[in-house]
């Protein structure tokens, strides 16, 4: 869905620039990547040191391993989460053709959850407030599997490219009640970049996807039992299916565009995009002949704006962003069955949230010398987030300052690359501050090698990561 | 700052829903001149999020389009005569549209002036291995009024229907009569079995001491009656204990009757004025309904006994929470329903009853019983049992 969507799409942008010309070699692309929806692509491959002078230019493939281990307790109305580990392995290729860039990706991660209450799947964030929950949780396992890919190519002063990526996830318990979900996540993109001036692109980006997730509980101990509640908003539950919706889908469709201006050479210039998607998802009974219960959706915008500049050694870029967000659920409403068939007596929409995010900031990168460069992203803006509920009570309103500030470093040590990263902020009142470093060397002429650990806090929920891999 | 130029004043994010204008008609029998009618309650309830609101009887309401309950009840005072009931129930009123009427049929109840159901403990218990343990369910009856009654020729009836899976029968009887599976009757000539003021009657599946079987069940051996099938099915078979039992009119079961374990049932007990082979001979009714599946959809006949309303004298439906679809019998004789455990196969429900609220206690230390009509009302759910209580057996507290 859309928040996965920018793991990958085409690489068109770069394939109009020349190679020497690139401007991956730039951390900005990092601070660039987080609100232009054409530089999304910088994200997976070119985010981060891997993008320094020790990359040999032209093909580059990534194989990575990763531990995360995360102490207390996330909540986020009315669910709950508490310490959580998992173990991932990704591997990323990109591989520069004639023309273009073709890249790849296959990930797979194992997540273990020690504790999941109000909610039987982790994809609750995209589902709220229409979750199935019970009402004794416990542990949770979780295995994802993603696969990812993209062509691009050039035709004089037209780059375009396609990508595509799925998703597919299985979560379950091995205690009663016994929840097993089932996700599958595809995502197509499409991409095309005009070159207008040789310093100047402007690019279209239009985007689908289908969303389909099942969601199946059961008991094996037969003095088990649970109440199986679908949810409605914090304390409120279809009373009336409470009892006769054991397995439940989600299935959903999503349609997005961008437009875009982006800088073609040494990432200098004006950048600029506008981002608009859609996303709807309903929730069905397959107990009752797929009963459509609920509705979510989504409508998301975004603009950004930024111009970059450089002085002596340094980049700088002042940048300024707005987003958007609209939810909308949607309750059926049934009469009794009639020979099994419920009649549709109305669809009201119950449940709404808005949230507005705008900021202002000034990324700046210096390069004090050859292989070194230190970004420096400061930023300030507001939030504001309503979510009202039909039933009143349940209503919240809050308007919140909203603010970060981080450094990214890459210094060359001996034959390697140390690289920080460490910056604190806050987000919906609520604050958190992070570090990471890593090491990165070269094994061979051709083969480089990575190690990073980090560290992640956000009120009483603490994260540990740690990375390896290589590169070559 | 971008941020300032945003506005975000959003203060009403759904949009307006028109509610829909009900006219509620109390559709009332002609009451006898002089009588009063009083404590008039029109409760709405709201299936889809178990909501309930209470509002006077003459007005309109404004309600969100969904699915409904509608009960009223009220006290009749009538010269020279006992305090009667006005009560009636419309389910699962579809509400749509700008303005409608709803016509709810209401009933006089008066007294019976009969046994009542006091008790019924259809849970069962456990085993100390936690496997169910059968046999100990029971029924207790008991003499609500100030005057001996004679219990002989009273039925113990278990509903055909589900309270938990809504059927659209054709032709649809309710109003006229309880469809029903068992049928088992006290026996005696009329004067056999005197129940005293405030005294019970126990009606019992197997009469006898379950302690040996199971510790953790409790002594039934003086039981007043139990219910004893001859069963067709060799692995199956009823137990016969040294207590009299229930004539036996009918049961859909070939080997032997449980009350139901969930409680997805109606009880009643009934006063049945025609003699056997004629009850079984002139009152079998044939229903038809459908089954629509993802399979596609089948026409469904069946067959089973009605009993006349007017013949009940008390009836008590009793369901799950979160299973509940319908009520199972004509609002005239219950207006609600009572439970044991919160779910399907909720394991709380064992080592407990439905147990009939006190509701107050005589000058002569008799207790007197609340009945209304109404199980919601009348009964305390997920009760501890009598028998357990006076045994001082296993019970999870």
């Amino acid at each position: 869905m859309q928040h996965l969507r920018h793991i990958f799409i085409a690489l068109a942008t770069v394939g109009i620039m020349p190679a020497a010309a690139a401007d991956t070699d730039s951390l900005l692309t990092s601070v660039t990547a987080d609100f232009c929806g054409l530089w999304q692509i910088h994200s997976d491959i070119y985010a981060g040191p891997v993008a320094t002078g020790l990359r040999p230019d032209g093909s580059i493939t990534s194989v990575l391993t990763q531990a995360d281990f995360s102490q207390g307790k996330t909540s986020w109305q009315g669910w709950r989460m508490e310490h959580s580990r998992s173990m991932a392995a990704c591997a990323t290729t990109r591989t520069r053709t004639r023309g273009g860039i073709a890249t790849a990706v296959a990930e797979y991660r194992n997540t273990v959850v020690g504790s999941l209450t109000g909610s039987e799947t982790l994809e609750a964030p995209l589902l709220y407030p229409y979750l199935t929950s019970d009402s004794v949780g416990g542990p949770l396992n979780a295995e994802t599997y993603r696969f990812a890919g993209s062509v691009s190519d050039t035709f004089g002063k037209l780059s375009v490219g396609i990508g595509g990526s799925y998703r597919a996830a299985l979560e379950y318990r091995q205690t009663d009640p016994r929840p097993r979900n089932i996700t599958g996540d595809l995502d197509i993109d499409a991409e095309a970049v005009y070159a207008l001036t040789p310093t100047v692109g402007v690019g279209l980006d239009i985007r689908a996807g289908r969303y389909r997730h099942s969601s199946q509980i059961s008991f094996v101990n037969p003095l088990g039992g649970a109440v199986i509640q679908h949810l409605t908003g914090p304390e409120t539950h279809y009373v009336r299916f409470a009892g006769s919706g054991l397995s439940s889908l989600y299935s959903g469709q999503s349609y997005g565009a961008s437009l875009s201006v982006v800088p073609l050479s040494h990432s200098i210039g004006w950048t600029a995009g506008v981002s608009c998607d859609y996303s709807s998802t309903t929730k069905q009974l397959v107990d009752l002949n797929r009963l459509p219960l609920s509705r979510i959706a989504l409508t998301r915008h975004s603009a950004s704006v930024g111009w970059t500049g450089q002085q002596a050694s340094w980049l700088f870029m002042p940048y300024a962003q707005c987003r958007h967000e609209r939810t909308r659920g949607y309750e059926n409403i049934f009469g009794d069955a009639t020979a099994g068939v419920y009649p549709l007596l109305s669809s009201i929409e119950m449940y709404g949230s808005s949230i507005w995010r705008s900021c202002a900031g000034l990324a700046s990168e210096w390069t004090p010398k050859q292989g070194s460069r230190v970004l420096f992203d400061c930023r300030m803006g507001q939030s504001n987030f309503h979510e009202m509920y039909r039933k009143p009570g349940y209503n919240v309103s809050r308007r919140s300052l909203e603010w970060l500030c981080n450094v990214k470093s890459a210094i060359p040590v001996a034959t390697g690359l140390l690289t920080a990263d460490i910056g604190c902020g806050s987000e919906l009142r609520q604050g958190y501050s992070y570090v990471a470093t890593g090491m990165y060397w070269p094994v061979s002429r051709t083969l480089l090698a990575f190690i990073s650990v980090g560290y992640r806090n956000m009120q009483n929920y603490n994260n540990f990561t740690a990375s390896a891999g290589i590169n070559f | 700052m971008a941020c300032a130029a945003v506005s975000c004043d959003e203060s009403n994010l759904l949009d307006e829903v028109t509610p829909t204008t009900v006219t509620i008609q109390i559709d009332a029998p002609q009451l006898s001149e002089g009588s009063v009618v009083s404590q008039q309650v029109l409760t709405i309830h709201n299936v889809t999020d178990n909501s309930d609101i209470e509002v006077s009887p003459s007005s309109k309401v404004q309600l969100l389009p969904g699915l409904y309950d509608i009960s009223f009840q009220a006290s009749v005072a009538t010269p020279g005569q006992a305090t009667s009931r006005l009560q009636g129930m419309c389910q699962s009123v579809a509400v749509s549209g700008d303005d409608m009427s709803v016509t709810l049929k209401v009933y006089q109840s008066i007294a019976t002036d009969d046994l009542i159901i006091s008790e019924i403990f259809y849970a069962g218990t456990l085993q100390p291995s936690t496997n169910p343990y059968y046999g100990d369910d029971y029924i207790k009856l008991y003499n609500n009024t100030d005057h001996t009654i004679y219990a002989d020729g009273l039925s113990i009836v278990e509903g055909k229907f589900t309270t938990s899976d809504k059927l659209d029968c054709t032709p649809n009887i309710m109003d006229q009569a309880m469809t029903v599976q068992a049928i088992y009757t006290i026996p005696g000539n009329g004067r056999s079995v005197p129940v005293l003021p405030g005294h019970s009657l126990l009606l019992c599946d197997n009469a006898m001491d379950h302690r040996p079987n199971n510790p953790q069940s409790f002594d039934l051996s003086h039981a007043d009656f139990e219910w004893y099938d001859v069963s067709t099915s060799p692995a199956h078979m009823d137990i016969d204990s040294p207590v009299p039992n229930l004539d036996k009119w009918y049961c859909y079961t070939k080997s032997y009757w449980i009350l139901h374990n969930r409680g997805l049932k109606c009880y009643a007990l009934a006063r049945i004025p025609v003699d056997r082979e004629n009850y079984l001979a002139d009152y079998l009714y044939t229903y038809n309904y459908e089954v629509v599946t993802v399979a596609g959809t089948f026409p469904m006949s069946q067959t089973a006994y009605k009993l006349p309303n007017q013949w009940i004298v008390d009836a008590v439906n009793c369901s799950v929470p979160s299973m509940y679809a319908w009520q199972t019998c004509s609002a005239l004789l219950d207006c609600g329903w009572t439970y044991c455990g919160q779910y399907n196969n909720d394991s709380q429900r064992y080592f407990h009853s439905v147990r009939r609220r006190v509701l107050y206690t005589d000058a002569y230390g008799r207790a007197v019983l609340q009945d209304t009509n109404n199980s919601t009302k009348d009964f305390e759910p997920n009760a501890k049992p009598s028998e357990i209580e006076l045994q001082h057996t296993y019970y999870p507290e």
